[in-house]
């Protein structure tokens, strides 16, 4: 058995599934089995091995928590993936008391970028259950930062990456196939077992944001 | 992936840390627990951090309207 076969992940696909229902599960369990989901998906796929995620939430309460990457409250929030760039992650989770206390999203950002700090970022998704401006941009989108063939198709001055390319609901999932499979950052599970979980799992975290 | 880690703040350490991230941001807190309050969370993908210890404290916490 070499230390990329399929069967030396069958635990932590084990794990995963039992995370995964438990942040669907609802109630004040449902923030841990969420921090303990994305750090197995990762962990199956893009993190580096020095890679970390933390939860945050106030003492007087447990039903808003902050899902950041990093262990370091005073970073920038990016966990570092094994193609040596970052993926900066932020969610604010909240258990809806209207909904059975079911966990849900009521905002979240993923940016790939070359580096540590977010000064040279590639894409990023945005989503917010709420109006986040004026503008009103749609709840799910996808930023580009890059540059058109075709500039005059845009407003003067107006850069590709203030664009709001519409995408619904940005989950975990998604990054972590746009990140393996379109921009080649190396995973640490074989094909077979991170593809087969991201199928297993991403219709349910749909579940997680509006409905 | 390093083992997760769960952070439990106090109401004044939530109040620091927005107003830490604000700064480092180049923000002004104020207007940062103002913006939240007022439902526009503009800097969004920036500010996400900050915006999300907001929305820890209670809606009538005295620091929105500061």
């Amino acid at each position: 058995m070499t230390p990329s076969s399929p069967s030396n992940w069958s635990s932590t696909v084990a794990s995963l599934r039992t995370a995964s229902d438990g942040r669907l599960a609802g109630g004040r369990e449902a923030p841990g089995h969420f921090e303990r989901y994305v750090n197995l998906l990762f962990r199956l796929t893009v993190a580096h091995k020095d890679s970390a995620i933390r939860l945050s939430r106030l003492a007087a309460s447990s039903t808003v928590w902050a899902l950041t990457g990093g262990h370091d409250p005073r970073g920038g929030g990016a966990i570092r993936l094994t193609d040596g760039r970052y993926l900066r992650l932020v969610a604010l989770l909240e258990l809806d008391v209207s909904a059975g206390r079911q966990l849900r999203f009521q905002a979240m950002t993923w940016q790939y970028q070359n580096a540590i700090d977010d000064d040279s970022w590639v894409f990023r998704a945005d989503y917010s259950r709420a109006q986040i401006a004026a503008a009103s941009p749609p709840r799910g989108h996808l930023h580009i930062d890059g540059t058109l063939r075709h500039p005059d198709v845009l407003r003067p001055k107006q850069p590709l990456g203030r664009v709001h390319f519409p995408c619904r609901r940005p989950t975990l999932e998604a990054a972590v196939v746009l990140l393996a499979d379109e921009f080649g950052v190396p995973t640490n599970a074989p094909h077979e077992v991170w593809r087969a979980a991201v199928a297993e799992h991403e219709a349910k975290s749909a579940r997680l944001f509006d409905a | 992936m390093q083992p997760t880690k769960t952070y439990v703040y106090t109401r004044d350490e939530v109040v620091e840390f927005v107003r830490f991230k604000s700064l480092e941001k180049g923000y002004d807190p104020a207007e940062i627990f103002r913006n939240f309050a007022a439902g526009d969370w503009r800097h969004f993908s920036q500010m996400l951090e900050a915006y999300a210890f907001c929305a820890m404290l209670p809606k009538d916490d005295p620091v929105f309207t500061e």
